[in-house]
């Protein structure tokens, strides 16, 4: 990926510097063994750390020190990593990261425990803005936290129910609903958003920050989603076909009940109510053959590449007023790096 | 646009699937930027998506649009419709009707519009059913590559039903917008769907900068 490769080296000094901040508020407080040890492997795996490097990043473009944003960014890791080691029980996941799930290697338990520490540390850090931005501005930021959390914690909650209650009649403005919630507000649109008001200490234009944050944030999802079906699980670092076992309602699965005749969606159906263990790895390639022969993947590709066309776009008109820099450009950056990348 | 049965299997073509990618984003987004910024700061309403039975948003879009319900709605038949059309084969198959329809893509473009100016351009509905049908039209917002929105009631299919097109006959709908006095100039791209139509049109409006002549 020729193009991307600058992308790729900010990315990882950027990410380093939220990483190391994130695994100073796990040291800091002396806190157990029991809890750092499984709370720091996870962390110290070495995620790709989009998230606080976009908001980093976005804080330095629009005029603003990055080490103001640094207690936030380093909230927002935690919390990603929280999530993950929550998401991956909820799942019954195998693999993140390339590596056993916290919940395989350490026990359900101890993974729990570890998440909710992960997300606690994560509000402690957020603590710090108070000193470091003022006591308004530090508000506002908790106020996106805050919502975003809700937003998160919803979007999985409707995941879950829609596999609990096995709904099928669902279609892509569902799933954009859905991954708005569950994705995009943490991904991108937090990031980018604090990114803003910490570095310019006011809120410009939100609502075109909220069109470039989703579109990314959405175009990143499908990606997501296509990848778990196509791509290589040494790279991609998760179980290959994990979403099928899952039930998940991805676009491609949402098309293929669309585009299934009746005799076929029938059979999908019944697939879809079977427990996650029963949905065996020879029904899930054929889910996937049935998937390629209706266009599902195509459908899901093209899609998001509509998305991401206008997330490239999108940028120039929430970044209209930030003169260049390497700040800049890594967020520009950052949107072919999402879309094309294949981990 | 023939209201017509076809056999065989729709797959719409990759820039139909991104333009409709892109429409549906759009439309979440413009739900969110009705209330994103209240909810957080925690002056106003805090719900999102569609406001309890009986309320009504005081909050308006950008003129010309209309209230957040109509965007949910709206996206919701988009959806509806299009994942009808991909599988308008197998639907139109059951029905036993076999019948030729054309395979060229169409495309209505109205005529550019500064903002605050209108646009309109007439489309011809021919019924080639074997009898005579109620044909339902709606058109979506249109959407720029930026994804700025054009919305009902500014867009609008005129009229937006035909009650009974008897077969061999043929009606003229107006597709008609008034462009928003703040609209961003660019290429804005819709689709016009209709009952018993196999395929949409698609429907492209260029709006310039400037006032209206």
């Amino acid at each position: 990926m020729t193009t991307t490769d600058p992308v790729v080296g900010e990315l990882e000094r950027y990410g380093a510097l939220a990483r190391e901040a994130a695994l100073g508020y796990l040291a800091a407080d002396g806190l157990s063994p029991y809890l750092i040890e499984p709370a720091t492997e996870y962390l110290a795996r070495g995620g790709k750390a989009l998230r606080p490097a976009l908001c980093l990043a976005t804080c330095e473009a629009f005029g603003g020190d990055p080490a103001r944003a640094l207690p936030s960014a380093a909230a927002i890791e935690l919390l990603h990593t929280a999530f993950l080691v929550h998401d991956d029980v909820e799942d019954d996941s195998d693999l993140r990261r390339g590596a056993p799930t916290l919940h395989r290697r350490f026990g359900r338990a101890v993974a729990m425990n570890a998440g909710d520490g992960l997300a606690v540390l994560a509000l402690g850090a957020l603590r710090d803005n108070e000193e470091l931005l003022g006591r308004r501005l530090a508000a506002r930021v908790w106020a996106e936290f805050d919502f975003m959390a809700r937003q998160t914690v919803e979007g999985q909650a409707l995941e879950l129910g829609w596999q609990r209650d096995c709904l099928t009649d669902l279609g892509p403005d569902d799933y954009l609903d859905l991954i708005m919630k569950k994705t995009c507000w943490y991904t991108t649109l937090l990031p980018l958003r604090v990114g803003v008001l910490v570095g310019s200490e006011s809120p410009p234009d939100l609502t075109a920050m909220l069109r470039f944050g989703f579109f990314l944030g959405a175009a990143f999802q499908i990606r997501d989603d296509l990848l778990n079906l196509t791509g290589a699980e040494s790279l991609y670092g998760k179980e290959r076909l994990g979403d099928l076992r899952e039930g998940k309602r991805t676009l491609m699965l949402i098309h293929l009940l669309a585009a299934a005749d009746r005799e076929e969606r029938r059979r999908l159906e019944a697939w879809l109510a079977l427990p996650p263990e029963e949905r065996t790895a020879s029904v899930r390639e054929e889910i996937l053959a049935s998937m390629q022969e209706h266009g599902s993947l195509s459908f899901a590709d093209e899609f998001a590449r509509g998305i991401a066309r206008s997330a490239a776009v999108a940028f120039d008109e929430a970044f209209a007023d930030v003169p260049d820099s390497p700040a800049r450009r890594f967020v520009a950056g950052l949107v072919p790096y999402m879309v094309d990348r294949d981990r | 646009m023939t209201a017509a049965a076809r056999p065989s299997r729709i797959r719409p073509s990759a820039a139909d699937v991104q333009r409709f990618g892109l429409l549906s984003a759009a439309t979440v987004v413009a739900r969110y930027a009705q209330v994103v910024d209240r909810a957080i700061s925690g002056d106003g309403t805090t719900w999102l998506g569609a406001p309890p039975d009986g309320v009504v948003d005081p909050r308006g879009l950008v003129d010309g649009a209309a209230d957040p319900q109509w965007l949910v709605d709206g996206a919701a038949r988009v959806a509806e419709a299009f994942l009808r059309l991909l599988d308008a084969g197998a639907a139109l198959v059951e029905r036993a009707q076999a019948a030729a329809a054309p395979t060229a893509e169409e495309v209505l473009a109205l005529p550019a519009s500064a903002p605050g100016g209108t646009s309109e351009a007439t489309l011809w509905v021919h019924g080639s059913t074997e009898t005579a049908v109620t044909v339902a039209l709606h058109v979506t917002p249109l959407v720029s590559g930026e994804g700025h929105l054009v919305v009902t009631p500014a867009v609008q299919c005129r009229p937006d039903r035909l009650d009974s097109l008897a077969a061999g006959a043929s009606c003229a709908v107006g597709i008609h917008v008034a462009v928003p006095a703040r609209q961003p100039a660019g290429r804005y791209h819709g689709l016009v769907v209709a009952s018993h139509a196999p395929e949409p049109v698609r429907v492209v409006l260029e709006v310039t900068d400037g006032a209206p002549s």
